[in-house]
């Protein structure tokens, strides 16, 4: 399968990576051309306030009108805040996942961390394995508009996956492990 | 259990800022001016280094006030600089809440034989290498992101270019070495031999490697991007120019497509006057030959 990794800024190359090691072949998207091959798309990690201003607007609206017919998209940090329905003190970018978002919200690099947690959902087991979870100067979920949206995994009590039927976001960083887990659970929302 | 301050905590925000571009601010009003044309982080500092060059005397750490204000102004990261071994100014600017700091030959340095133990510190530094040996060595002490020297604030692009060609061919020789070519390699460059096996395995330094000194046009970040770096610091050429937000735009979306000539092209066109550059030979302080 082609998957397509939107590759202007930010952790793109690791995510591709992964898509490899999964044994399918990831698409460096810059263009709505490049999206239309795929049959999923990864916003990753970077700079959000980047992100939104190098993503052209034919792309930006090719990524909407497919996710409205269900064309799975998964945000890892920057990318779960451009798809997030609200961002704390800024206008939207991809309003997709009924959430509300807030950039930054753990402080400087400082507060930084990293941290084992439990993922409830097909595919993980937590007692032979938890997930490491990389946050990055990372957002967090203020707010859950919908029951649409179901909660996957916490950590310290906080939101940190979620999903809104074709859409997945994480605050964390999954690109930057070794563990494909999530990134296959999200391949496997194709066929959903 | 939380950790904090792993090296994958560390070098995970450098890998967040790639395919980006870094700038050089002096105040508020060019932090909000940088982060408003997609720059990824700025870096916080009193003078950019065209005027170090140009005032002469002894460059140190910035004035907290200064840094705390321009983090204050914006939402991207904010690196400092400190002089190379002065751990003391790397604990003030740590104590500060910044989001990096780079121990900068643009400083004055500090100490002649040591850089700072950055294994020490919470926040994750970058530091400056003109070839391999200076790279490994700086890896193994701690750091978390990696650029070119360059020779800064002369807008003059032939030394960076210079150490990234060089770190490219040593990383090949590395890469392909065996046995006592390696030890022998390893001995060289003053680092664990173990250090070398994981460049070997990885086929690239384990930390993101960035251009930095000399860049002044869209043109200059491509051509370091073509040659493999991982994105652009732009100290003195985006506010010594002069339209510095236009400057600033073209040279983020000449990162992003470094390799689309008809983009490229396309935010080339009048950008108005460049910084005014220099000849790396009649320069009265190399920059790039502080700190090995």
């Amino acid at each position: 399968m082609k998957i397509g990794v939107l590759s202007f800024q930010g952790s793109f190359v690791e995510h591709l990576n992964s898509i490899k090691a999964l044994g399918h072949t990831p698409i460096a998207v810059k263009t709505a051309e490049q999206l239309n091959q795929c049959k999923a798309l990864i916003l990753p990690g970077g700079e959000t306030t980047n992100l939104r201003k190098v993503i052209p607007f034919s792309l930006k609206k090719e990524i909407m009108s497919k996710a409205k017919k269900g064309f799975p998209i998964y945000g890892t940090c920057a990318g779960a805040i451009l798809l997030a329905e609200k961002i704390e003190d800024e206008i939207s970018f991809l309003p997709l996942i009924e959430v509300e978002i807030q950039r930054n919200a753990y402080g400087s690099q400082l507060d930084s961390f990293e941290e084992k947690i439990e993922i409830n959902a097909e595919g993980f087991s937590n007692k032979e394995k938890k997930f490491p979870a990389v946050f990055i100067r990372a957002p967090q979920i203020k707010k859950i508009f919908s029951k649409k949206v179901k909660v996957l995994a916490y950590c310290n009590k906080k939101p940190v996956l979620l999903r809104q039927k074709n859409i997945l976001i994480s605050t964390f960083h999954p690109e930057l492990t070794n563990d494909l887990r999530i990134h296959e659970f999200f391949l496997k929302m194709i066929s959903d | 259990m939380v950790e904090k301050a792993s090296f994958k905590v560390k070098s995970g925000l450098a890998q967040m800022l790639k395919g980006g571009v870094i700038m050089d601010v002096i105040n508020a009003e060019q932090a909000k001016i940088a982060e408003k044309a997609g720059a990824v982080a700025v870096m916080a500092l009193e003078r950019v280094p065209a005027d170090i060059r140009a005032q002469g005397g002894v460059a140190r750490m910035s004035d907290p006030k200064l840094i705390k204000e321009i983090k204050a102004s914006v939402s991207i990261p904010v690196m400092a600089k400190v002089r190379i071994g002065h751990f003391a100014e790397a604990q003030i600017i740590e104590a500060l809440g910044i989001d990096f700091i780079d121990e900068s030959e643009v400083l004055t340095p500090a100490d002649e034989k040591f850089h700072i133990n950055k294994n020490d510190f919470n926040i994750p530094f970058v530091c400056g290498a003109i070839d391999l040996g200076q790279a490994l060595r700086r890896i193994n002490e701690g750091a978390a992101m990696l650029r070119t020297k360059g020779e800064a604030g002369t807008g003059n692009i032939v030394e960076a270019v210079r150490h990234v060609r060089t770190i490219n061919e040593q990383l090949e020789e590395l890469i392909n070495s065996k046995g006592n070519k390696l030890n022998s390699l390893a001995r060289e460059y003053r680092v664990p031999i173990s250090l070398c096996k994981q460049v070997q395995e990885l086929k690239k330094l384990p930390v993101v490697n960035f251009a930095a000194g000399g860049i002044a046009t869209p043109a200059d970040a491509s051509l370091l991007m073509q040659l493999g770096v991982e994105g652009v610091f732009v100290g003195s050429g985006i506010f010594k120019a002069n339209n510095p937000e236009k400057r600033a735009k073209a040279i983020v979306e000449a990162t992003h497509n470094f390799e689309n000539a008809e983009i490229l092209a396309k935010v080339s066109t009048g950008l108005g006057e460049a910084m005014k550059g220099q000849e790396i030979s009649k320069l009265e302080v190399k920059m790039a030959s502080r700190g090995k």
